[in-house]
């Protein structure tokens, strides 16, 4: 047993000195190389994570036959929890990799905060800016964003019903996100002209009730991302007795009865985020807006069999909406 | 065979890279398997509200650090809040007569809603470029992350270790340890067993707030669920610990030996994800129990050493004899 201990001693103390070595850092981006090495952390398992490695990975692939260079990619997850982020993050520094991508706001944070020199691109970091990430003025953090097209969805009640001239937003009160879209959809509704009533939510209990207390010259209901009233969109469709058309922030609300949103493909998101990875390999020298970008692509309308009928919508003027946004 | 040796040449190579940090986690977590060695091995108390402690300390440390309050006031008022979290927890277990793993699920689940108060109504909160200890390391001497990593969480978990032992030499720290070996026998030599259970659950918990507030830092940022998986954590180096150890160690050295065990877990997940590269992180939960299950093992099987005359006692897990 003494042998054992004094060998696993020997072990950690002889690591613990090959640390106290000095490390060769990355130091900016060699635009020369052939070949190189991409670390990826994905925060969790989601399907949206996923499509956006997938996304990052094969616009870099593509690019390198293009262009002759190669990228050889390491995966690495925390499994959604704090107590792996420093096994990751520290693994990845570890490799000395030439870029670092980092899925999600958890390890986002924590590999910007342990490297100043590799270059670390983020994405599906809803607003990078915010104190829950404070991820721009960095000098080698680059990315994109998943803030959902919060005016693109407010546009779209135009879309689906021209006539509307009243919007009631349906959130609840204690969600601090939903708030924060609030404030971007009601400056959107300015701009085109749409009147608003706030309904906020407080308890689950309450939803009902909220939803029958909307004005009568309501012609629609905006719901934003908000974890609530997306658990309980069902008593939102009880409720909804005069068949107002409810335009939702995400597409998981389509199913439990929502009527149409448009969203952004975290697909086309990674493979934005790969292009600021080829920007900075080509030696282009970057903006504050190319380095922390808000999402570009195509966006996706997603909207319900009975939404068409109800609205009455013929197929053309479907494909009219989806055209417009970029499908 | 050339194939082979180039396999062994890379795998030893992220070894050697890989390995530092998961001395410097092993650090961290190590704070918090004291806290827990104290709770289940010493108070013999199944304790869970370490999982909302360590997660207090993180928000708090955030939290206040993000206000401008300078880190060594945010760390201090941090462990405060987690003794406080581990008092209370005690307080439900000896004056309410709770079961202790009951009390402590209530602490931990209500120090969820806790922490995202803390944050400022937020599941997360971020510490980039706030002047955290790890931040002024990095920026005073110019050191990488690693370094700092090790540096830091291996001055808190040494302090925390010699603090914690010098208190179980004083008058207060035997009666803990009399109270967590035989209550009913304590008690008949004048212990007020539940003070020492409420000294000792603050204690533990205010550790496990300290790795908290260090995990905040070193990550970067804190969320309310950053306390998820942590008893395990904890149990599994204090488990690793006491297999290195025997019955007849000084209680010095298995208290020491608790950090070792914490670093071996964290050195041995490493490794074990290095080695079998089908192995990715999502399969880290899947590799921790089958190590600490190999480790039970181990010691059941193993031969009796020939020199101690103590008998080996069966290893417990949970923590059925005090020490």
């Amino acid at each position: 047993m003494k042998k054992i201990i004094s060998m696993l001693l020997a072990i950690v103390m002889s690591f613990a000195l090959i640390t106290l070595l000095p490390s060769c850092g990355g130091g900016g981006v060699d635009t020369e190389k052939g070949e190189y090495d991409v670390q990826i952390i994905q925060y969790a398992r989601f399907d949206a994570l996923d499509a956006a490695n997938k996304g990052f990975r094969e616009r870099l692939d593509e690019w390198g036959k293009e262009s002759g260079k190669k990228f050889n990619f390491t995966q690495k997850s925390a499994g959604g929890e704090a107590s792996n982020i420093m096994t990751a993050v520290n693994g990845a520094i570890a490799s000395s990799p030439d870029f670092i991508l980092t899925i999600a706001t958890p390890v986002a944070i924590a590999a910007a905060g342990a490297t100043s020199t590799i270059p670390v691109l983020y994405t599906a970091v809803t607003d990078p800016s915010a104190e829950t990430s404070r991820l721009t003025g960095l000098d080698n953090v680059y990315g994109t964003s998943d803030m959902q097209p919060i005016a693109e969805q407010i546009d779209l009640i135009k879309d689906l019903k021209p006539t509307a001239k009243k919007v009631a937003f349906l959130f609840s009160a204690e969600e601090p996100n939903s708030r924060t879209q609030i404030e971007i959809a009601k400056r959107e509704c300015d701009k085109i002209g749409l009147q608003y009533e706030e309904k906020t939510v407080t308890d689950v209990n309450a939803i009902q009730a909220t939803v029958r207390s909307i004005s009568e010259d309501a012609d629609a209901i905006y719901i934003p991302t908000d974890n609530t009233i997306a658990a309980n969109i069902g008593a939102v469709v009880a409720a909804n007795e005069r068949n107002l058309p409810l335009v939702v922030g995400e597409s998981g609300m389509i199913s439990g009865g929502g009527w149409a949103t448009l969203s952004i493909s975290y697909e086309i998101l990674g493979r934005q985020t790969a292009d600021i990875v080829i920007s900075l390999i080509s030696g282009k020298t970057l903006t504050e807006e190319e380095r922390h970008q808000i999402y570009k692509g195509a966006m996706a309308l997603d909207i319900s069999e009975q939404a068409i009928s109800a609205l009455g919508l013929t197929k053309e003027q479907v494909d009219n909406i989806k055209a417009k946004y970029g499908e | 065979m050339y194939c082979m040796q180039n396999l062994l040449a890379s795998v030893l190579a992220s070894a050697i890279n890989v390995l530092p940090g998961s001395v410097a986690e092993g650090f961290v977590w190590g704070i918090l398997t004291i806290g827990v060695f104290i709770s289940f091995k010493v108070l013999n108390v199944a304790d869970m509200s370490v999982e909302g402690t360590l997660a207090l300390g993180g928000t708090v440390t955030a939290a206040m650090t993000v206000a401008g309050v300078p880190i060594w006031l945010t760390m201090l008022v941090a462990v405060l809040c987690g003794a406080a979290s581990g008092a209370i927890t005690a307080i439900m277990h000896t004056k309410l007569k709770i079961p202790a793993i009951l009390a402590g699920i209530l602490t931990m689940f209500a120090l969820y809603s806790v922490n995202i108060h803390v944050l400022g109504n937020r599941a997360s909160l971020a510490l980039l470029n706030k002047p955290t200890l790890k931040y002024l390391f990095m920026r005073s001497f110019g050191a990488t992350s690693i370094i700092a990593d090790i540096v830091i969480s291996g001055l808190f978990v040494a302090c925390s270790l010699g603090i914690i032992y010098l208190f179980f030499k004083t008058r207060a720290g035997y009666s803990v340890r009399a109270t967590g070996c035989n209550p009913a026998m304590a008690r008949a030599q004048g212990i007020n067993t539940d003070r020492d259970i409420i000294v000792a659950l603050a204690i533990s918990n205010g550790l496990a707030a300290l790795s908290g507030s260090l995990l905040a830092q070193i990550n970067t940022g804190a969320t309310a669920n950053m306390g998820t998986g942590a008893i395990v954590i904890g149990l599994a180096g204090v488990v690793l610990g006491e297999a290195v150890t025997r019955e007849s160690f000084p209680f010095g050295a298995k208290l020491a030996a608790v950090i070792l065990g914490s670093v071996i877990y964290r050195v041995v997940l490493s490794l074990a994800i290095q080695l079998v590269t089908f192995l990715t992180m999502d399969d880290l939960k899947l590799i921790s129990a089958v190590i600490i299950l190999a480790v039970l093992a181990a010691k059941r099987f193993a031969p009796k050493h020939k020199k101690g005359k103590k008998r080996q006692p069966e290893v417990s897990g949970g923590g059925a004899e005090g020490v």
